[in-house]
């Protein structure tokens, strides 16, 4: 490859910055440039007595792991896993670096987004194997499910939970101002209206609660008008050029202009889900899955918070995004790993999640026993959205264009970007950023 | 006298082995961990790298590229809007407070403790107890604009109500701490001074004017000097509480290399950043260094 002859050349040329950086530095351009994910060989586990570490990022749900680690350790006694815990915050730069250092989690959650940056650049590993006969039947999964995980016409994900978006809604707000509750017939038209009808400036109450997060805002709204961001190879952004999605972007921005959810510059020290929707200012919110435990706790403070299918545009649809648990290629025990990672997809450990942790297990059918624990709030809307819900689209040049595309728009809902112009600018930047991720 | 030498000689080479050897460990460290990594970083900026794939060697792109980046601009402008008016403020307020709390007023250590606290307190968490005071809706600096009728600005969320704002707590937090070095400036003194130059009928003020600020000069240089490079380095508590979901409403030039390296995956252009940052931090740091000859008296 050419760039391999300059970057020789470009070492030797630098030669004063000493020897051992340029050796540190040359190593690791040694390895292939365009690694074949589908290379990598390994051997099957053998049954010898191994350590294998295990990445995972919410410390909340660690228990919940403990114990699945432990009916592993049934199955297979001479594989010891070890957890190893990085706070969300710091997960990605951990995990790259790691990655780079050759020090990576031998099995570790991911999730879609990253996983065609990760699979791209060769560092998991292929799990094709542990699918189809003595392995997980396919079938039992959501397709979309097993979609996030497939790069290039491989598996790379053991599926492990997933999350959809529904409408929490405040009923206390809703009886004060004797207004319906919101229901599966509402439309875009319907919620636009109740919005207005319970925004209550005098008293701080405002009609709805728009996160600043795609996932939990504006995505639906763009999905549910047939709009897309990105073009279908992936190269650029159309959110111009798309009518549909500038018509939802626009749908979506006039909620703030006309104050009828809190600001980006309310938001930045109060984000919605966390504070001004529990608090009780904030009638309705398009919210993810996982939300559902804390809301339902607060029913004993005297909160009562409800939930609903989301209001349908065009079409129903809604944001699914899943987590997965994955291989690391440059593993010493891939074999044993990709055991762990295969016992982590099956009905024993995706119980598990159901019975105590924060997401929808993915093998379907175990749905019955994570709404148990939500009783008295009608999370099988969580459930139901699934079936329409739609996976964003995941590029390999990574998610920075995510960013790009969240700071536009939140300029566009501050009224610091007019929003006749929004959808253009948005495009524009996002491409600009695009641009910047692949030269 | 041969003997003699030889044994000198035999002693000055056990004692050159012995020392060398006694400082190894540090020196091994300190080469992989400082300037391994240093010249590492130096090479990186020279390529294109997402920490996932192997690094392809770029040449000056990056720095040429730093010249035409608007947003690179921008982070440098917050930064110096940050570090002047943080630097002058810190090092004026906390020579004031140690002259203030160095005289036999009542409570002097209890204010002392009361000022020095914030120091011992995480970044994060000041920046986060900050943010609240500063919410433009429920917090209580524009709860109390507004019972005086006055609308008060979304504080944190506009560039300059923002810079505002961050050096208000900068200045909170970081006080203290000058204020103590000043203190030990101020207490090594001699007393003779002041007795010898009342005598002669010298003010408060003319003895703070020509013998306190010019024999407290070494420590006001070093306390600049600190101060200019720890505010170009203005990362945590600016980020913390001028972050908005996935945007900055005040990018400094800490954050934007972070942003860039870990955020984006550009390792490369990131370190191209770090470097030119360096580069700033040393011509501010030699420039003070040849001025202190004007300004600073040993005595």
């Amino acid at each position: 490859m050419v760039s391999r002859k300059i970057n020789r050349r470009g070492f030797v040329q630098a030669g004063a910055v000493g020897a051992a950086a340029a050796m540190v530095a040359r190593n690791s351009m040694a390895q292939d440039a365009t690694p074949d994910a589908t290379a990598v060989t390994w051997e099957p586990y053998n049954g010898e007595e191994v350590t294998i570490s295990y990445g995972i990022w919410d410390s909340a749900q660690q228990a919940g792991v403990e114990e699945q680690i432990a009916a592993f350790k049934e199955v297979q006694p001479n594989i010891t896993v070890e957890i190893q815990l990085t706070p969300w915050a710091d997960y990605w730069t951990k995990l790259q670096t790691a990655v780079a250092g050759g020090e990576a989690f031998d099995v570790f959650w991911l999730n879609s987004a990253n996983c065609p940056v990760y699979a791209s650049a060769g560092a998991l590993v292929p799990l094709d194997s542990i699918f189809g006969e003595g392995g997980l039947d396919p079938a039992n999964y959501p397709e979309q499910i097993l979609n996030l995980y497939s790069f290039d016409g491989h598996r790379y994900g053991s599926p492990r939970e997933y999350d959809t978006i529904a409408l929490y809604y405040n009923k206390d707000i809703f009886d004060a101002a004797g207004e319906a509750y919101p229901d599966d017939t509402w439309d875009w038209a319907k919620f636009r209206e109740v919005a207005e009808k319970l925004t209550d400036e005098a008293n701080g109450i405002y009609g709805v609660g728009l996160h600043l997060s795609g996932q939990e805002n504006y995505s639906n709204f763009v999905f549910q008008n047939e709009g897309q961001y990105l073009n279908d190879d992936l190269t650029a952004c159309v959110t111009a050029d798309n009518a549909n999605t500038a018509e939802a972007i626009q749908w979506v921005t006039q909620f703030y202009l006309d104050g009828l959810t809190p600001g980006p510059d309310v938001q930045q020290s109060n984000p919605v889900p966390d504070t001004l929707f529990p608090g009780g200012v904030v009638a309705m919110m398009p919210g993810l899955s996982p939300r559902a435990q804390t809301y339902l706790a607060l029913r004993e403070d005297g909160v009562n918070i409800e939930v609903a299918p989301l209001p349908q545009g065009k079409k129903r649809a809604c944001v699914m995004h899943g987590l997965g648990n994955v291989v690391w290629s440059g593993s010493k025990n891939i074999g044993a790993a990709v055991e762990f990672a295969k016992f982590l997809g099956d009905e024993t450990a995706e119980r598990l999640i159901a019975t105590t942790g924060i997401g929808l297990p993915a093998f379907k059918g175990l749905e019955g026993e994570w709404l148990t624990r939500l009783e008295g709030m009608n999370a099988q809307v969580f459930v139901d959205a699934s079936e329409y819900g739609v996976i964003p689209q995941d590029p390999t040049y990574g998610p920075a264009w995510q960013s790009t595309l969240g700071e536009e728009i939140t300029k566009g809902f501050a009224g610091e970007t007019a929003i006749d112009v929004l959808p253009q600018t948005i495009q524009d930047a996002v491409n600009a950023t695009i641009a910047e991720s692949q030269a | 006298m041969s003997t003699a030498s030889r044994k000198s000689g035999t002693l000055a080479r056990s004692e050159f082995r012995w020392g060398y050897g006694l400082i190894a460990p540090m020196m091994i460290g300190f080469s992989i961990f400082f300037l391994v990594a240093l010249a590492a970083s130096f090479v990186i900026s020279f390529t294109r790298w997402d920490l996932l794939n192997p690094p392809v060697f770029n040449g000056l792109s990056n720095y040429r590229r730093i010249f035409s980046d608007d947003v690179f601009r921008t982070a440098l402008f917050n930064t110096f809007a940050i570090a002047v008016p943080n630097v002058i403020l810190r090092v004026g307020t906390a020579m004031g407070l140690a002259v203030v709390l160095n005289s036999k007023i009542a409570f002097r250590t209890f204010y002392r403790i009361v000022f020095f606290l914030p120091v011992l307190t995480m970044p994060v968490a000041t920046a986060t107890i900050w943010k609240w005071i500063f919410d433009p809706k429920y917090g209580p600096i524009n709860g109390v604009l507004a019972r005086a009728g006055i609308e008060g600005p979304s504080w944190l969320f506009h560039q300059n109500t923002a810079v505002f704002a961050v050096v208000v707590v900068l200045l909170w937090s970081g006080v203290g701490y000058d204020m103590i070095i000043f203190l030990a400036g101020l207490q090594a003194i001699p007393r003779d001074y002041y007795e010898a130059s009342s005598l002669d009928g010298a003010s408060g003020w003319q003895q703070f004017r020509d013998i306190t600020v010019p024999l407290l000069t070494p420590t006001t240089f070093f306390l600049s000097v600190i101060a200019v490079i720890g505010s170009l380095q203005v990362f945590d508590l600016v980020y913390v509480m001028t972050r908005l979901d996935q945007s900055n409403r005040l990018p400094t030039l800490v954050y934007y290399i972070y942003n860039k390296g870990f955020e984006e995956g550009q390792m490369g252009y990131a370190t191209a950043v770090a470097w030119v940052l360096l580069g700033l931090i040393l011509i501010f740091t030699f420039f003070q260094f040849r001025l202190q000859r004007r300004w600073v008296h040993y005595q």
